[in-house]
């Protein structure tokens, strides 16, 4: 197990985890964010998707070791008010149906729009 | 508490009202919890001592106007969450954003609790109807009690009932307090809405869950921590009808949190376990 301080959210969070273990889990388990999910844990489905200096990533390919300093944001820290303008406009449209992926959705198409205003 | 048969007769349960601590109206029906298919007859003579039957709520209106309705069937994309407490809502004639909706969470006393087949909603529907016109129907009967003026000029709407020849309104929160000393109303005095007046069947109305679920807040199987959970996982051969040659099973025992780690010998058998190895760990929670 090693120590790390990830900037979850813009909050500095310690956590004490094995160096492979995935962000997703360091996420869901240590931390208790649990708005990001597992979908496949291969990367294939997105469902996991958080954004590392504002880019999207894959939080069960990513093992804690490598996030360093990065910027972490979850769907939690998308908006502090949960009022970022997508995240109005998926309740207007009622986007979700079940809504498991839903985070993975938001957070891709979040940093998509932040690239390509 | 007070009890009325439904009108329903294919039902048959019997609604009952109550006051509740702290105050506030509280309606559902009885189901009797020696057998807990929704459609048992539960007869007048055993709602006494000699059989459990224990109430289950649909509907709460506190004294501060919150309406809580109670969403039995399980949520699973169909959106019956949202659709289902909608019906009482319509009926009650209460403003949607004073409703909160919670879950049965599989009590028992909410009945069978299951989804499939698209029949939530036809062996649901009649009941809840009646279930919020009956509330409504309570409710207009506390004002016409307080203001000591005929039902038939009351009118209620918007979480409230309201007298247009003297522009008095009561909100449902003031009432509910008298509500629920009343006797409920038979079947028969309860009238369900025309269809040409509802206001939000019909109508788009977003999920309930969805403010939760663009906040990533915990909503799902997977997002629930019990005390003292573990958690369980199967490595399974690739190969159907395969075995299990060799595990190491005591470096795996080793690793931090795990509590145990064994082969499970398998079989050809369909409906049985393939060969595999299970590990269990321990929460970090």
């Amino acid at each position: 197990m090693s120590n790390y301080v990830l900037d979850i959210n813009g909050i500095p969070r310690a956590v004490d985890a094995a160096p492979d273990t995935s962000l997703l889990w360091v996420l869901r388990d240590h931390l208790n964010l649990v708005g990001t999910k597992f979908g496949c844990g291969i990367g294939q489905c997105g469902a996991c998707t958080v954004h590392l200096d504002g880019a999207s990533a894959r939080a069960c390919l990513t093992p804690v070791a490598s996030v360093g300093k990065m910027r972490v944001t979850t769907s939690e820290g998308l908006d502090a008010n949960g009022a970022h303008p997508l995240q109005q406009a998926w309740q207007e449209l009622d986007v979700p149906q079940c809504g498991y992926c839903q985070a993975g959705q938001l957070m891709t198409a979040a940093a998509l729009l932040a690239e390509n205003p | 508490m007070n009890k009325t048969r439904l009108e329903n007769p294919g039902r048959r349960h019997f609604l009952y009202t109550s006051a509740v601590a702290g105050g506030g109206l509280v309606l559902g029906y009885y189901l009797n919890a020696a057998n807990n298919e929704t459609n048992r007859v539960a007869k007048p003579s055993d709602l006494g001592d000699s059989v459990e039957i224990k109430p289950n709520a649909f509907i709460r209106i506190a004294p501060d106007g919150t309406v809580t309705l109670v969403s039995k069937q399980p949520e699973i994309e169909q959106g019956i969450k949202t659709s289902l407490p909608m019906v009482i809502a319509e009926e009650l004639e209460v403003n949607w954003q004073d409703v909160v909706i919670v879950q049965g969470d599989f009590d028992p006393i909410y009945g069978s609790q299951s989804a499939g087949g698209s029949r939530s909603t036809p062996t649901n529907y009649q009941e809840f109807h009646q279930l919020g016109a009956t509330a409504r129907t309570l409710l207009v009967q506390a004002a016409a009690l307080i203001w000591q003026l005929p039902e038939a000029e009351l009118v209620a709407r918007e979480s409230a009932v309201h007298h247009a020849p003297s522009g008095r309104r009561l909100n449902y929160g003031d009432l509910v307090e008298t509500a629920a000393s009343l006797p409920l109303p038979p079947a028969d005095a309860v009238r369900q809405k025309n269809p040409k007046d509802y206001k939000l069947l019909g109508r788009r109305i977003g999920g309930v869950d969805n403010p939760a679920i663009v906040s990533g807040k915990p909503l799902f199987g997977i997002d629930v921590k019990l005390p003292g959970m573990s958690y369980a996982v199967y490595e399974k051969c690739p190969v159907f009808g395969g075995k299990v040659i060799d595990a190491n099973l005591d470096e795996i025992k080793a690793l931090p949190g795990v509590r145990d780690a064994f082969v499970i010998e398998g079989g050809t058998n369909l409906k049985g376990l393939m060969g595999r190895v299970r590990c269990q760990g321990a929460s970090l929670g």
